[in-house]
């Protein structure tokens, strides 16, 4: 009899496991297909990051510029977007990356395998997963695909339907700018909680992504900013060692892109949401200074 | 280890087949891989505790022989004293010191002594109120003479450590548990599908309903000082769902878990939520429990024999003491007290056992009058429960003047429409479902094949769809 319940058992999960598998792959490729990577002609600056970025740049202003960056994006992310949207679209002659101290920090490698970031991010992007990121997801995660299968079918569901609706690229969830609202409550108290205090420890993982970002803008000849966006972080030793570490990593491993500190160009707290995010104002001033000074490709 | 967790998934199916194909040729064998099993389940929370539990279990079983062998009175009375006091002094060091310091602290303060209390900075014993009821039963009934001691110092640790009950009940009496471990085990086919069912439906209690909920629950009782009364009062309700799904969604699966072993236990709930008075909602909710106290603590002070003052007193010792249980707080035995004054008109006017049959049996719906008994129920429920989710009792008076406000007329600005959606589908379900011993254990196998596939299908999706980081289980903490 326990031979019996355990086939049985065993048989109705597997009926399970592969109705939901073909579902997976079959609902990823058509949204896949049926997304449109193909930017407006005069888009040619892309803004990719986490939500530093996200809050920043305000592509409304930037007439030229496509800001597709996210909450708790890592490179990961930005590396899978950008794969799928340089391709149809030669116009873009720069890609403009966040690039701050928490970036390189271990902290960046935690989120790749965060439960909570996982269960939130997996299903928005699994989509535009190819082989090999499909397998180094598995290895980083892998019980984080088959948990979220099923949210990553209904992601994909209502991925196609958007693009059938010709909804903008920006509107997928995966990225765009994000107007936070003028100082929040959280920001009037944060007076005492403006240094990060997390230990000195760099990525090694995440960071693998970032020399991949750098690696195929220059196959594609395409110019790389690393942009430090204004931040109310109080400077501490541990962040000093970190910007450090920020700038020479640059100079030994992505020589050819250039390097846009802004983190101390706005300090006022008005403009900020909270201490590393600005609001929907400093957003303006910050993207105004970005059109002024000519600093995106026009 | 939590039953909703990726670890518990790949743990249960080892000891299962370990048990049934390895360990089959003796019981004992089996006895031996579930204390194993038991003790690693338990060691993954917190290996140090695992000696706790390991010095409790020998106790009992120690001080059992000692009370058996006595040969007066006196000898046999030290020995059930001692294994009382170190039971007691354990949960009360652990769980109540601080609580009793603080209290301590703030009576000396409000008359003008003011000085900082030393308390312990540890974490509680994860399943200690459990555990030690389950001794404590034991004691009292060799005590009593009720039981033998078991002289099986295996098949004792088995009954107090075994793995589906060990955290969070329900609480097993030896005389309905030991008798199990104590023989050959047969693999039942049947039983082994209803306990699979029974933890499907627990799963889905508690990821797609208690968790669901949970976040709107936290988020108007964390900010309740800024909700509409209309807000507050949605407040209570997700926690009287979240508690509910939480509680006995864990009660299932630990009771579905405990019958793939060819173990029945002790049932802990029986669709509470559609009592039509108080008195049957306590027959119905943490069922272990209540009749733990009515056993252990309301018949041995005299129950309902005594007089009118001794029916009143020994209800509200019972009913402080089982809110005192569930925490080291003011809020819980508030929330004792309170169900005490629901229950004290019911046992005043001898109706507290009206309602012992189910509701509207045999009947598709329930008569209006039912209907109005059971929502009058579910509110002073619903208030109740606003006790028990409060951080402290300025909190639970501050909510339920929030809810007492013009604002109670106004839309809820939190509606989230999909869990309500959830909500009305789970009552439905536990509705067609009251007779039997959970929600589908009939529903489904009334139905053909197919249909029965695609529910046991939807509900798996439904736990997939919902599934985010593994929340623990509320009754933890107690």
């Amino acid at each position: 009899m326990i031979v019996l319940f355990i086939k049985k058992l065993v048989t109705f999960l597997a009926v399970f496991i592969i109705i939901i598998t073909i579902i997976l792959l079959l609902s990823s490729v058509i949204a896949d297909k049926q997304m449109n990577y193909k930017l407006s002609k005069n888009i040619d600056v892309l803004v990719l990051g986490d939500s530093h970025t996200q809050c920043a740049v305000n592509d409304q202003i930037l007439q030229n510029t496509l800001n597709l960056s996210e909450s708790a994006d890592t490179y990961l992310y930005s590396f899978i977007k950008l794969k799928k949207i340089l391709p149809g679209n030669p116009q873009i002659k720069q890609v403009v990356l966040g690039y701050a101290n928490h970036n390189i920090s271990k902290k960046q490698d935690l989120w790749l395998v965060d439960e909570t970031i996982n269960t939130f991010k997996l299903p928005l992007h699994f989509f535009m997963f190819d082989y090999d990121d499909f397998e180094k997801f598995s290895v980083l995660n892998p019980t984080q695909i088959p948990i979220n299968a099923l949210k990553i079918i209904k992601i994909n569901s209502l991925q196609i339907i958007r693009s059938v609706k010709k909804t903008p690229i920006n509107k997928f969830g995966i990225g765009g700018f994000l107007a936070l609202q003028k100082p929040s409550k959280n920001n009037e108290k944060s007076d005492n909680k403006n240094i990060i205090n997390h230990n000195i420890e760099f990525s090694t993982i995440d960071i693998e992504n970032l020399v991949k970002i750098y690696k195929l803008c220059e196959e594609k000849k395409i110019k790389l900013s690393l942009i430090n966006t204004p931040s109310l972080v109080k400077t501490t030793t541990k962040e000093l060692a970190f910007e450090k570490y920020l700038f020479q990593y640059q100079k030994d491993n992505l020589q050819n892109a250039t390097i846009l500190n802004h983190s101390k160009l706005i300090q006022e707290k008005i403009y900020f949401a909270d201490n590393s995010h600005l609001n929907k104002n400093g957003a303006h001033k910050y993207s105004e200074f970005l059109k002024l000074n000519n600093i995106l490709e026009k | 280890m939590l039953f909703n967790s990726i670890n518990f998934a790949i743990f249960l199916p080892i000891v299962f087949i370990l048990y049934w194909f390895l360990a089959k040729k003796n019981y004992q064998y089996q006895n031996i891989l579930l204390l194993v099993a038991s003790y690693y389940f338990y060691a993954c929370w917190d290996y140090r505790f695992l000696f706790l539990l390991m010095f409790s279990t020998f106790l009992d079983y120690f001080t059992g022989i000692k009370m058996h062998e006595a040969k007066s009175q006196t000898i046999k009375k030290t020995w059930f004293w001692i294994s009382i006091s170190i039971n007691l002094g354990f949960l009360g060091f652990f769980k109540y010191f601080n609580f009793f310091v603080e209290s301590f602290a703030d009576a000396v303060s409000n008359i003008g002594f003011q000085f900082d209390p030393w308390t312990l900075k540890i974490i509680l014993p994860v399943g200690i109120s459990f555990y030690t009821f389950h001794g404590l039963s034991y004691v009292i009934d060799i005590y009593n003479g009720k039981i033998k001691p078991e002289k099986n110092f295996v098949d004792y640790s088995v009954f107090v450590s075994f793995f589906p009950l060990l955290v969070a009940g329900p609480i097993e009496r030896a005389t309905h548990l030991l008798p199990q471990i104590q023989k050959e085990r047969t693999f039942n086919y049947n039983s082994a599908i209803d306990g699979l069912r029974q933890i499907l439906w627990g799963l889905f209690k508690k990821i797609v309903i208690a968790d669901n909920c949970a976040g709107f629950a936290n988020t108007i009782f964390n900010d309740s000082a800024n909700q509409s009364g209309s807000n507050l009062v949605l407040g209570a309700l997700f926690f009287t769902f979240q508690i509910y799904c939480d509680f006995s969604g864990y009660s299932d699966i630990a009771l579905g878990t405990a019958r793939l072993f060819g173990v029945e236990l002790l049932r802990n709930f029986s669709f509470p939520y559609f009592s039509r008075d108080i008195a049957e909602f306590w027959r119905r909710w943490h069922i272990s429990l209540s009749t733990w106290f009515r056993d252990y603590l309301y018949i041995p002070l005299g129950g309902s024999k005594g007089g009118l003052w001794m029916k009143v007193r020994n209800t509200f010792i019972i009913f402080i003491v089982s809110g005192f249980w569930h925490g080291s707080n003011w809020t819980f035995i508030a929330w004792g007290f309170l169900n005490a004054l629901y229950f004290i008109p019911l046992l005043l006017t001898n109706k507290n056992r009206t309602n012992i049959c189910i509701v509207a049996e045999g009947k598709h719906l329930p008569t209006i009058s039912e209907t109005i008994s059971i929502l009058s129920t579910f509110s002073l429920t619903v208030f109740a429960w606003i006790f028990f989710r409060a951080n402290s009792m300025t909190h639970a008076f501050q909510y339920i003047k929030g809810i007492f406000s013009k604002s109670l007329f106004t839309i809820p600005t939190i509606l989230p429409f999909s869990i309500i959606g959830l909500l009305i589908f789970f009552i439905i379900i536990e509705w067609m479902g009251r007779e039997n011993k959970y929600a589908i254990e009939k529903t489904a196998l009334q139905n053909s094949r197919p249909f029965r596939l695609l529910f046991y299908y939807f509900l798996i999706t439904l736990i997939f769809m919902f599934m985010g980081k593994e929340q623990e289980f509320i009754y933890f903490q107690f």
